[in-house]
């Protein structure tokens, strides 16, 4: 995975008819601080793709991005993970590490 | 298993320099009863050069030092210190809990440096799973089965659980540990030494040692009269295994006054998770019979259980309530 610069992501990862989720303003001043573009303004194969869904994790692939599962209801996201997304997170909150891990090279020793 | 080649540094510095080359290649190498189990599950994240420290002759002992403290070094068994009259009489909790860690056998192959910087002991990370921590992104323990061995306080990408009892058993000792560093000694409180889940030189770990630092020594303070501890833990299995919680406790007494207090959970996050809140709750407070009932009122307010492992929660509590119990019994 390249270093990240920019993440788009699906609504329904952001609110609900009730508004925002709660982990949403912070992750994305941590994220807006890092530099990251919160918009799709960077090469594909540099922007995540935040989806909960199989059709996000199939479209994202096919524009090039770099699909990454919200795994909201744990039996849900396991039969995503068989669409074989590029990674996952529990909560939005999870971003700005996530980002960071690839920025570090990781995952190879 | 992957071709792995072997190292004999027979000094510190030696082995310093042996890790520094390799980078994150390398791995210290002691007891072996985490780091081969790695190896022969074919992980991803399991070193190519082992550093073996065993023949180092410096390491392992355990002493009293001219201020008080005992000092352990970080090759010594876990059975060693369980056999230790010293630690017997300073500090039998933690015994107990050294006794608490696995079988017999592995005690005798343990060491104390081994246990308190284990991976994780998820059961996707050693199946070999593409996780945050065996070259992946994505965290199989949060919508799989979390029963046993993941976090319900929450998660930092990974949501294993720091799976070690020697760890929670120290801190209500204030106990350090001396690492050695290209730079020299460092010293950390096991609170900074296991942290949680944090990136060091680009991988997921429960500690923050360097890939090329080595933890030569634990030192613990000599306790202060009218200390009292206790340790509790509950495991899948009453014979050998890994905490679904555990609970350690010091209180210092003055009479059935409660002036200080440590609470320690372990088996429940991704750390040996101390409990201010109850800390403090307990301060100032007379030692009785129905104390550990009201401290469950403040304990752990701040649990984000997964699907599966609410209980954990339920089982720290109730470690809590009985570690108080056995105290006050026995005051």
């Amino acid at each position: 995975m390249r270093p990240i610069k920019a993440i788009v992501f699906e609504p329904v990862c952001l609110a609900d008819a009730e508004g925002a989720f709660e982990d949403v303003a912070p992750a994305l001043a941590e994220l807006d601080a890092m530099g990251i573009q919160l918009h799709a303004a960077a090469e594909p194969d540099q922007t995540m793709y935040i989806t909960d869904n199989a059709e996000g994790i199939a479209k994202a692939k096919a524009a090039g991005m770099i699909p990454i599962l919200l795994m909201n209801d744990p039996d849900e996201a396991q039969r995503l993970t068989t669409h074989n997304p590029a990674g996952g997170i529990v909560s939005l909150l999870e971003l700005p590490d996530f980002i960071r891990f690839v920025e570090a090279g990781a995952p190879t020793r | 298993m992957k071709k792995v080649s072997i190292y004999r540094p027979t000094s510190v510095d030696e082995a310093i320099q042996m890790l520094s080359r390799h980078g994150s290649e390398a791995g210290v190498y002691a007891g072996g009863t985490d780091l081969l189990i790695r190896l022969k599950n074919r992980l991803t994240q399991a070193p190519t050069y082992l550093v073996d420290i065993k023949k180092i002759q410096n390491l392992r002992y355990i002493k009293e030092d001219s201020q008080g403290n005992v000092v352990i070094g970080a090759t010594t068994k876990l059975a060693e210190m369980a056999d230790s009259d010293l630690l017997k009489r300073r500090y039998p909790m933690l015994v107990e809990a050294i006794n608490y860690i696995s079988s017999p056998e592995l005690r005798n192959a343990s060491t104390i440096g081994g246990e308190l910087l284990q991976e994780v002991w998820c059961q996707y990370l050693r199946g070999g799973y593409s996780c945050w921590r065996n070259g992946g992104y994505l965290c199989y323990g949060a919508i799989g089965d979390n029963s046993y061995y993941h976090s319900a306080m929450g998660g930092r990408l990974c949501y294993a659980v720091y799976p070690g009892d020697a760890a929670p058993a120290l801190i209500p000792y204030d106990a350090r540990v001396r690492l050695a560093t290209p730079a020299g000694t460092k010293e950390l409180t096991i609170e900074q030494l296991v942290p949680g889940d944090m990136m060091v030189d680009g991988r997921i770990q429960s500690h923050v040692v360097r890939y090329n630092e080595i933890l030569t020594e634990v030192v613990i303070p000599a306790p202060k009269p009218g200390l009292q501890a206790s340790f509790e833990k509950l495991r899948p299995r009453g014979v050998w295994d890994f905490a679904m919680a555990s609970a350690a406790i010091s209180l210092q007494l003055n009479g059935k006054t409660i002036d200080d207090a440590r609470v320690v959970f372990g088996g429940i996050a991704g750390k040996p998770l101390r409990e201010h809140a109850v800390e403090a709750f307990l301060k100032g407070k007379q030692l009785t019979t129905s104390l550990g009932n009201e401290a469950v009122a403040v304990a752990l307010t701040n649990a984000a259980p997964l699907k599966y492992n609410a209980t954990k929660i339920d089982m720290a509590k109730g470690l809590l309530v009985s570690g108080l119990v056995k105290l006050n019994a026995a005051n």
